[in-house]
């Protein structure tokens, strides 16, 4: 669950990326527009968290220019400004959700699950499959009922297979959700949280796809 | 006291003073023609009691003393006449006397007690307290002086009457006229009443332009005047309430830094990083310490009620702002310099402080580390010129304009600065009718801050 955090405030961006990191998001922390254009054309992220009020242009800008490409992804705007008319103005531009300043931590991330749960058309929170459940908002995994104790990491990657089932994830993919630019990344990272995940949960839960990467298969 | 008072009690006063003036002319008129005619009246008498008193005379040199007349029948007629004279004399309150050429008294009306013999003509006599007017002809011969007075009493009520007749319509009318007047003010003040009205039921923060229509044109200035005060109000009003806006909003970001710091470091479990968090919440803090002390500096440049100004030794205060920001610089490894004449200006040396230390603030902030930021004092013609020269990375040319705006950060990363120094700085340098000039060097590195005082005429330079 890769996450582009555009903000300009040094204080504030550390603490949403702190905060993004601690809720299980792999967070990217762009502090211009033109850093954060540059992140959207290279990575691929799940969300957008923009604030508006940026020193080289406006939040509004960049999300025009996003909304120009066609691309859909989720856009949640920070702003400090409350007016009405500023509210109707950003969601026009093509935001889907707006905070204004300051704001709970708690409802940021429960506003960008929401934002993620659409754009993957859930209508709940929890994903469900052959007796196992993960709910990304309670960060708990169960296993036939019984909860299953899992770190940050390894409940990443299972919730980003999870979200993705059906499709083959690849190893850059996932280390670039599971990790924001600065984290350093042992070469074989993944294997591991995967290896640990097959412990837990069953060997035949995710498959490999030799040179490719890791597939969570469809339910028939 | 009101308008209408005072334009009713004014006019009622002018025209009372007018018609005084006007009563005593004509009172003064009146008694002339009146004393005119009265006068020839009286000769006239005299003339014909002189014919009658002749004619007796010589009746009486025929026959006897003008006493002995009486009851003498071949004189009856005459003594008829006489009678008849002097009962139309007494209706006209007419006295008279006859005199002969020898000064002796040989008749007089008997109404009176007999007064003083005058010279021929007219003359007045005080008879008894009474004033008379008198006239006093001699015949042919001057053997016989006839001599008539009458109570200068009647011609004076006679003139007043008249002068009365005059006036009393105009009393009368009095009342009526000051109602009317007042009518007629009510009118003509009704517009400004209305104004004042309309002034009055609006809403504090209502400053649309008052209509000029139907004010008469005295008004019209005064309204004209008022509008463009609104004008000015709305403006000023405006630059306010976006202010505040902007201040609350502005306040809004390091609020949410701080609460967001605080929440990361409340669930995080390894103590680095509760660490980072927390000493995020503190720079937070700071910034929004900063940013208040600013706003309340910049509050307290607003208002329009005028600093004293004093001679300040520009030098001496750059000196002592370098001395307190010398530390910060050190650990940036930037070097503060300072340099330049001992030019004196006129100004608040409060002020000027803030305003120097504003500048090399943000020199130090924005200058890279091991680069040098100079403050220079020079005179140039007519003015004194601050520069605070640093070699930072400069500014395009298109922000150089939004230099000095509230709140603008440029493109210079936020976190640190308010962006509120450079706003405090055009606020003081307006008080002081100085200018602020940006530029960079050619290739477009660094940033020089010009300020230009007005040279005081006071100082002299050394």
């Amino acid at each position: 669950m890769r996450i582009l955090v555009v903000e300009d405030d040094l204080i504030l961006g550390d603490g949403v990326r702190a905060g993004l990191v601690q809720a299980g998001f792999g967070v990217d922390w762009a502090k211009t527009c033109g850093e954060g254009d540059l992140a959207l054309e290279t990575g691929h992220y799940e969300a957008l968290v923009l604030d508006l009020g940026l020193p080289d242009s406006s939040g509004l800008t960049l999300l025009q220019a996003v909304r120009g490409r066609k691309n859909t992804l989720p856009v949640l705007i920070l702003t400090a400004r409350d007016a009405l008319a500023d509210k109707v103005q950003g969601l026009n531009a093509g935001a889907d959700d707006y905070l204004v300043k300051p704001f709970e931590l708690d409802e940021l991330t429960a506003r960008l699950r929401a934002l993620l749960r659409r754009s993957h058309q859930r209508t709940s929170d929890v994903i469900t499959r052959k007796g196992l459940d993960l709910d990304p908002s309670a960060r708990v995994v169960r296993l036939n009922g019984a909860p299953v104790d899992l770190p940050a990491r390894e409940f990443a990657l299972l919730e980003n297979l999870l979200e993705n089932q059906g499709r083959v994830l690849s190893r850059a993919q996932l280390e670039q959700s599971l990790y924001g630019w600065n984290s350093e990344v042992e070469s074989n990272a993944i294997e591991v949280h995967v290896h640990h995940l097959r412990k837990k949960l069953g060997a035949d839960l995710i498959r490999t796809i030799r040179g490719v990467g890791y597939m969570i298969p469809k339910e028939d | 006291m009101s308008l209408r008072l005072r334009l009713l009690v004014s006019i009622a006063l002018m025209t009372l003073a007018v018609w005084a003036v006007a009563a005593i002319l004509s009172y003064r008129d009146t008694r002339q023609e009146i004393d005119r005619l009265f006068d020839a009246h009286l000769a006239e008498s005299a003339r014909a009691i002189l014919v009658q008193a002749s004619h007796e005379r010589r009746e009486a040199a025929a026959g006897g003393s003008l006493e002995d007349d009486d009851g003498q029948g071949d004189e009856s007629d005459e003594g008829i006449d006489e009678v008849r004279m002097r009962g139309a004399l007494l209706e006209k309150r007419l006295l008279f006397q006859i005199w002969d050429g020898r000064g002796n008294l040989l008749l007089n009306s008997r109404s009176s007690a007999p007064f003083a013999k005058t010279e021929a003509g007219y003359s007045l006599l005080t008879v008894g307290g009474q004033e008379l007017r008198t006239y006093s002809t001699w015949n042919a011969q001057r053997s016989l002086n006839v001599q008539v007075a009458e109570s200068t009493t009647s011609r004076a009520v006679i003139a007043a009457r008249s002068v009365r007749s005059v006036l009393t319509p105009i009393f009368v009318m009095l009342l009526p006229l000051l109602a009317l007047l007042s009518f007629v003010i009510e009118l003509v003040i009704r517009p400004i009443q209305r104004l004042s009205r309309a002034i009055d039921q609006r809403s504090p923060d209502d400053l649309t332009p008052v209509s000029e229509g139907d004010l008469p044109r005295e008004i019209l200035s005064t309204v004209a005047a008022l509008n463009r005060l609104f004008a000015r109000l709305s403006v000023t009003l405006e630059r306010e309430r976006r202010f505040t806006a902007d201040a609350a909003h502005e306040l809004r970001t390091p609020l949410a830094a701080i609460k967001v710091q605080a929440q990361v470091a409340a669930r995080e479990a390894d103590d680095a990083l509760r660490q980072h968090a927390l000493d995020g919440v503190a720079k937070g803090v700071d910034r929004v310490t900063h940013l208040v002390d600013q706003l309340l500096t910049l509050a307290r440049l607003d208002p329009d009620d005028g600093i004293p100004f004093a001679d300040v030794a520009l030098r001496e205060v750059a000196s002592g702002v370098i001395q307190r920001l010398a530390p910060e610089a050190h650990l940036k490894s930037i070097e503060l310099s300072l340099e330049g004449t001992e030019d004196h200006i006129a100004g608040s040396a409060p002020l000027i402080e803030i305003l120097v230390r504003n500048l090399l603030d943000n020199a130090i902030r924005y200058t890279p580390g091991g680069s040098s930021v100079e403050c220079r004092i020079e005179r140039r013609d007519l003015v004194i010129c601050l520069a605070v020269v640093d070699s930072g990375p400069g500014l395009p040319k298109e922000h150089m304009q939004r230099l000095g705006d509230r709140f603008s950060r440029l493109s210079r990363p936020s976190g640190e600065g308010s962006g509120l120094g450079l706003s405090i700085v055009k606020r003081i340098v307006e008080l002081h009718g100085a200018h602020m000039a940006f530029e960079s060097r050619n290739d477009g590195s660094g940033l020089s801050v010009h300020v230009e005082f007005p040279c005081n005429h006071g100082g002299k330079a050394r």
